[in-house]
């Protein structure tokens, strides 16, 4: 009770030092992960890949039958890409295990490859004159990709040894 | 928009009660003035310890000198520290501001004042010679020590008006284990739901009591300790 | 006609609650991972916001006092500082990220970068909060952020298995692919962002502003019992259509854009057009009811004068902090942060303030200083009590899960 201060300690501002210490340490990016660290890391980025694929393809869809406005369709893809690429880049710091070096540089390269179609998809729509065939052509690439994605997805929470060993 | 024709019906003034709490019915109420505006919240009240008469609270106490030093332990001692250099200049800077009870003609779900806000608050004035100014939060959570035994601490105050003296006289201390304003009115006996907070509370004060005044022998303001010749009576909430 | 301006101030304060700029996001995403398996938890929180809504409602019309007034007046200032500091980040949190949200409805059509049009919103809604009278702004942003009904249209339209929808929302069941945790993760960011304690603040001191007495009570429950039900409604039909749109493409929400794409499915361009209007209203009016009830639930601890019902002069320290919140909103955003990661954030605080703003309202609602022969009744009371534990549960599982999921992105 009674309100007055008690003479200063400095328990606080070293418990919180301690803490940050502790936290800091904990985040270093030079040590691989375990295992099933980066399987739920790729499964992760995978499906943000995925993800964005799929809202590409609405986008395009829409586009295609005039369903949404112009802008509207260009912001999609631009925040897919964004989205897509945040987590990308946050994947891409993380030191793969030692024994999946390979299976790592395999999701690696299918990211790429779904980071250069979202690419397209927005430069496509936000030039002038998307034709039903070339939309159509769009939509059947976003399809094919997103297969391959969610097989590797697959692949990768089944056996990642397997993965890019071909 | 202080205005409402059944209001006084509904709202009874406190004031022209038998009794009323300190902790629950004063300290932090909205202050509302004469025209219905805010003036500022009750944050402690002013004791008036001397001159020959009972205790007894006599002005209401606000402004950060008055609030700071009831956020107690280390954030509110840091605080008021911060509060005193951030302004060492200033003179007074631990006076808070007071309005007199003379001023205040209504408790109910707020305190009204019987004139404007504009300038309404000044600085506590000096204490009259033999006369010892004391707050009210330094009262509540005092140990109550009975032949020696620790009983509790003073949980809340119950105060009798003195409408024409504007004094409001301490008539006996609610003593209980925990913390002032943990009773939250339920001591009261005029309201007893929801039947899981009220059984809970009702629980952890099964051993308030009250302890009247008379009862006092002494009050140690500088260690926080309150004597008394009996132990706390049964609480009796009317 | 004028009964129906009436409900205004709870479809404002509903659809600041369910339909925020986090909240759109949440809704749609989870509906695209978990279907109508969290439908249940919105219709819970939406049982429990109107009870203590028409508690603190009901206060404030008897007795002129808004709850945080009731907060510092029952828990006394110790736990009334933890409270008013967990609170007011709560609300500043979600404050900025409102202006944020304004920004980006606004580029989904101008695609202008939203950095550059921060400052503009910024400064529109302090003129609002500063100049506009209460009822005005509480009649025309709820009923612009009506459009948002649109989404409820498009999933009518869509045509979804209905009998598929409600047998997912009766049944306590995830899909497959998620785990358990994730999903209560979700399930309480469904049931805290029903229950932000800014909600009570604004709807309780809106009550004030709107002069409320105890005549006013029957007014008080419509607004009650037809603003947050819809508010619930629009967020249930958010997650409806992306669990029927996005949900089969494995599209996770994470941004605005994607929010409004069902309806373009579903309705075209016009559909798309009166979402794209109830993004706006909604982010806007849920800027201007958190930015009050920062001003509010600061100037009631301290006891100010606050409120639009005098003029800003006499209550300038009210109309400071709206200023300081305003400038600290700008210049936050100006920074490039992602606005919907602001709102997810801002979930930690409000676990803290969640039971320490329900508790003294349930107390005070029993105390006939307050309230006299309107004091709670048996049925309040038992509703009451289950939401308190219920809140309380929340509160302390939040941060936990939170830390665990990852934010919901899976153990």
């Amino acid at each position: 009770m009674g309100g007055r201060s008690r003479g200063s300690t400095y328990a606080g501002p070293l418990l919180a030092l301690l803490a940050g210490a502790a936290l800091i340490s904990g985040c270093g990016t030079g040590r691989p992960s375990s295992t099933s660290a980066w399987q739920s890391a790729s499964d992760r980025v995978l499906g943000t890949a995925i993800s964005g694929l799929g809202t590409a393809r609405i986008a395009v869809e829409q586009e295609r039958r005039n369903g949404v406005f112009h802008t509207y369709a260009v912001v999609t893809a631009t925040d897919a890409i964004e989205t897509t690429g945040k987590e990308i880049s946050s994947y891409q710091v993380a030191q793969p295990p030692d024994a999946l070096h390979s299976a790592n540089a395999a999701v690696g390269d299918a990211l790429d490859e779904a980071t250069s179609l979202l690419v397209e998809v927005r430069v496509t729509l936000a030039s002038p004159g998307l034709t039903a065939e070339s939309a159509s052509r769009l939509v059947k690439r976003i399809d094919a990709l997103r297969d391959k994605l969610d097989k590797l997805d697959k692949a990768v929470e089944k056996s990642p040894q397997s993965v890019g060993s071909r | 928009m202080a205005e409402k024709g059944t209001d006084e019906r509904r709202h009874p003034n406190r004031l022209e009660r038998p009794w009323l709490d300190a902790a629950l019915h004063l300290q932090d109420r909205q202050v509302i003035d004469s025209d219905g505006m805010m003036v500022c919240n009750v944050d402690d009240l002013e004791i008036t310890d001397g001159g020959g008469r009972e205790l007894a609270v006599t002005g209401l106490l606000a402004g950060p000198a008055a609030l700071v030093p009831r956020l107690s332990g280390r954030v509110g001692g840091w605080l008021r520290e911060m509060w005193i250099r951030l302004g060492v200049q200033y003179a007074g800077r631990e006076l808070p501001m007071r309005i007199g009870l003379d001023l205040v003609d209504h408790v109910g779900s707020d305190v009204r004042v019987r004139v404007r806000r504009e300038g309404l608050l000044d600085r506590q004035p000096p204490a009259a010679p033999g006369v010892t100014l004391r707050r009210m939060d330094d009262l509540l959570g005092m140990s109550v020590v009975v032949g020696g035994r620790n009983v509790g601490h003073v949980l809340d105050v119950r105060l009798e008006p003195r409408p024409q003296e504007s004094r409001l006289v301490l008539h006996s201390l609610i003593v209980g284990r925990g913390r002032p304003g943990s009773l939250l009115g339920y001591d009261r006996g005029d309201f007893n739901g929801p039947w899981l907070v009220a059984r809970t509370v009702e629980w952890l004060h099964r051993h308030t009591g009250e302890l009247a005044m008379v009862a006092v022998t002494s009050i140690d303001w500088e260690h926080d300790r309150v004597e008394a010749d009996r132990p706390p009576g049964p609480l009796d909430g009317r | 006609m004028k009964k129906v301006f009436e409900v205004a101030l709870g479809i404002l304060t509903a659809i600041g609650g369910f339909v925020d700029i986090g909240d759109l996001v949440f809704n749609a995403q989870t509906g695209a991972r978990f279907g109508m398996s969290l439908a249940l938890v919105t219709l819970i929180g939406v049982l429990g916001i109107c009870v203590f809504a028409e508690m603190s409602g009901r206060v404030a019309a008897c007795s002129g006092r808004a709850t945080f007034d009731l907060v510092r007046e029952r828990l006394g200032p110790r736990m009334g500082v933890l409270n008013l500091v967990a609170s007011v980040a709560v609300t500043l949190m979600t404050f900025i990220a409102e202006i944020g949200g304004v920004a980006l409805a606004i580029m989904l059509v101008t695609s202008i970068s939203e950095v550059l049009i921060v400052p503009f919103i910024g400064v529109l809604v302090w003129a609002v909060l500063w100049r506009a009278k209460f009822t005005v702004m509480e009649n025309v942003l709820g009923f612009l952020g009506l459009g948002l009904v649109a989404f409820a249209i498009a999933l009518w339209q869509l045509g979804p298995s209905w009998s598929d929808l409600a047998s997912q929302a009766a049944t306590f069941d995830k899909p497959g692919k998620e785990d358990w945790l994730t999903y209560a993760y979700f399930a309480i960011g469904l049931f805290g962002a029903a229950m932000t304690p800014y909600e009570v603040f604004f709807f309780s001191s809106g009550g004030v502003e709107e002069k409320w007495t105890d005549k006013s009570l029957g007014i008080m429950r419509a607004n009650v019992l037809i603003g947050f039900p819809l508010g619930g409604l629009l967020s249930l039909s958010i997650a409806g259509c992306a669990a029927v749109v996005l949900g089969p493409l494995e599209v996770d929400v994470a941004a605005l854009s994607q929010v409004g794409l069902p309806a373009a499915v579903a309705l075209g361009k016009i559909g798309l057009a009166f979402v794209i209007v109830g993004f706006v209203a909604a982010t806007f009016g849920a800027a201007c009811e958190t930015g009050l009830s920062a001003g509010y639930s600061i100037a009631q601890f301290f006891g100010w004068q606050w409120g639009k019902f005098v003029r800003p002069k006499q209550a300038a320290r009210f109309h400071l902090v709206l200023i300081l919140a305003t400038l600290l909103a700008i210049g936050v955003l100006m920074t490039g942060v992602d606005p919907i990661l602001v709102t997810e954030i801002s979930v930690v605080f409000s676990a803290v303030a969640l039971p320490l703003t329900y508790f003294p309202i349930l107390v005070v609602a029993n105390d006939r200083d307050y309230l006299g022969e309107h004091a709670n009744g048996m049925l309040s009371n038992t509703l009451g009590t289950i939401f308190l534990v219920l809140v309380v549960v929340a509160a302390v599982a939040a941060i936990p899960l939170m830390v665990i999921t990852h934010m919901g992105a899976g153990v």
